[in-house]
């Protein structure tokens, strides 16, 4: 079964369109990492797959039924953003064993031993925590709670690089412990590579690209040398990405299709991998110059 | 395949009213507040007449725990409005849909209402007696169970009154934010050209009537339960197709 499944699904706000035109599904039982850049839509994405949002065009199914206003849907399903609306006048403490009169596979052990591990006071209180301090509370909510269905929104703002590798760490253990579908949205996707098993990439509420990780390690390689001889050896449409590097030296992403890498390598051209990340950023790139196309004729 | 979670509305209402009941403590520090400042506002009576002949003069007042009521009302329906709108932040970090949230707003308004109505009626008791130790004078007090009863009833009824107001009108206001301005501006309007215009049809004054002319306490409580219904239906019927956190 799928356990996510979004069919031409659109968002607009007067005439622009937040989310447009998307269609996936996600299975149960994965790590969906969705990236894109500030202002692609994944937030709104996230909130109409949370039944927050009502979609202006297409479905959106989780569990096999409408999110919107429905409560069997959010039985199973927690959203956390970087900050949640938690009553000023309950400690940390309070709301912990609030969640778990909610949440029928909540995890108090769990719970209180990440609040211990962070050193977060059960006794303070959520307004009067630091940025940072909030994320971790609400992504230890995120983990706790155990829904079958666990969406992240930019979990990790505000967190130091110990703390957020501490959280992917966490995650991942849990989610062995008790596998579910966690979908976990971020503009880097660097840091939570290693615990996606896929990647949906959107640009400007549109899909880019929905593969599995080893998919979109496959996609694109890395070609530089003479940019001659590259460019016989490409085509243009499958160019993603160009950077000069000297004269006539110039590094090329490509999609990795019908390239002969022996004649590349006999003509002395270096062909290397291209990181996820920076692939993901080259997609989503409005010039495949990257930002020296703006310096280009100056 | 992991297991799902089922929930029962009224399960989930109950669990959201304890969790609600504690979000919106505050408001039970805020009635206390209320009631003290219109039981010291009151402490010097609402109406006080002295006349005199000769060398004697003598003093008419009269105390009585309408302040503290009326303080109490408005308190309750801010206390709509409140709950309203910390539904709307509160409720969805936990499971929840709109009716779940609704239902569960409606419970812990009727305990505030019950509250407050109580506790204002019974402030006013504490007031006069507060009064008859410390003053001089004779007293003249009726202030029997039954008196009682119904003041409670009826303070306990208003009370429900105006906190499904200020519910009804905070979940307007959230479906559209022009509301918020639009409606007390209407009102006050209407209060002004009604005020002036002599002789012509008072709807306000008329509404007014339809509550406080009613000499039967059962009629009046089923006209005000009558009316909290219709508002909270309405709350509910305008929440079912709204968005969250926009």
């Amino acid at each position: 079964m799928k356990n996510v499944e979004c069919n031409r699904l659109t968002k607009k706000y007067g005439s622009i369109y937040a989310v447009n035109d998307l269609t996936f599904s996600i299975p149960e039982n994965s790590i969906t990492g969705l990236i894109g850049r500030n202002g692609a839509g994944k937030t709104t994405l996230l909130k109409m797959l949370a039944g927050f949002l009502l979609p202006s065009g297409g479905t959106v199914r989780i569990l096999g039924q409408n999110p919107f206003n429905n409560l069997q849907v959010a039985a199973n399903l927690i959203f956390i953003d970087d900050e949640l609306a938690l009553p000023e006048n309950m400690n940390l403490g309070e709301i912990l064993d609030t969640a778990a009169t909610f949440y029928e596979n909540w995890q108090p052990d769990i719970a209180y031993g990440l609040l211990d591990y962070f050193s977060l006071d059960l006794r303070s209180y959520y307004q009067q925590l630091s940025k940072g301090m909030k994320s971790t509370f609400n992504v230890i909510l995120g983990i706790a709670a155990r829904c079958p269905i666990t969406i992240f929104d930019e979990p990790t703002v505000g967190m130091d690089a110990a703390v957020r590798k501490d959280f992917y760490r966490a995650l991942l253990k849990d989610y062995l412990q008790q596998p579910r579908t966690i979908i976990l949205s971020s503009h880097l996707l660097g840091e939570i590579e290693d615990l996606l098993d896929s990647i949906l990439l959107i640009d400007a509420g549109k899909k880019c690209l929905h593969l599995s990780m080893d998919e979109l390690r496959s996609y694109a390689v890395g070609l530089s040398g003479n940019s001659k001889l590259l460019h016989e050896l490409v085509k243009e449409e499958d160019i993603i990405f160009r950077q000069q590097l000297g004269k006539d030296k110039i590094y090329l992403v490509v999609r990795n299709r019908k390239i002969d890498f022996s004649a590349a390598r006999f003509k002395g051209l270096e062909i290397g991998p291209v990181p996820a990340n920076d692939l993901c950023v080259y997609l989503t790139a409005k010039h495949k110059g990257g930002i020296d196309d703006v310096f280009k004729h100056s | 395949m992991m297991s799902l979670s089922t929930v029962n509305l009224l399960t989930n209402a109950r669990r959201q009213f304890n969790y609600k009941l504690k979000a919106n403590a505050g408001l039970f520090v805020s009635l206390l507040a209320v009631q003290m400042l219109a039981a010291l506002l009151s402490a010097n009576g609402t109406v006080s007449i002295g006349w005199g002949t000769g060398n004697s003069v003598a003093y008419l007042r009269l105390i009585s725990g309408d302040v503290i009521i009326i303080f109490s009302l408005l308190w309750a329906f801010t206390a709509g409005l409140t709950v309203a709108a910390n539904a709307q932040r509160y409720d969805f970090v936990f499971v929840t849909n709109r009716l779940s949230s609704n239902l569960s707003s409606m419970a812990v308004l009727f305990i505030l209402s019950a509250g407050g109505g109580v506790s204002a009626t019974l402030c006013g008791i504490l007031l006069r007696a507060f009064l008859i130790i410390t003053k001089d004078g004779f007293i003249f007090t009726n202030i029997s169970p039954y008196v009682l009863l119904i003041g409670i009833c009826s303070a306990v009824l208003y009370s429900l009154l105006f906190s499904a107001v200020g519910y009804f009108l905070g979940i307007l206001a959230q479906r559209n934010k022009a509301y918020a301005i639009l409606l007390p501006a209407l009102f006050l309007g209407l209060l002004f050209v009604e005020a002036r215009s002599v002789g012509g049809t008072r709807h306000i004054l008329s509404v007014i009537h339809f509550f406080i002319r009613e000499s039967s306490l059962l009629i009046f409580a089923l006209k005000i339960l009558l009316t909290v219904a219709l508002l909270y239906g309405a709350a509910i019927l305008i929440a079912s197709k709204m968005e969250v956190r926009q």
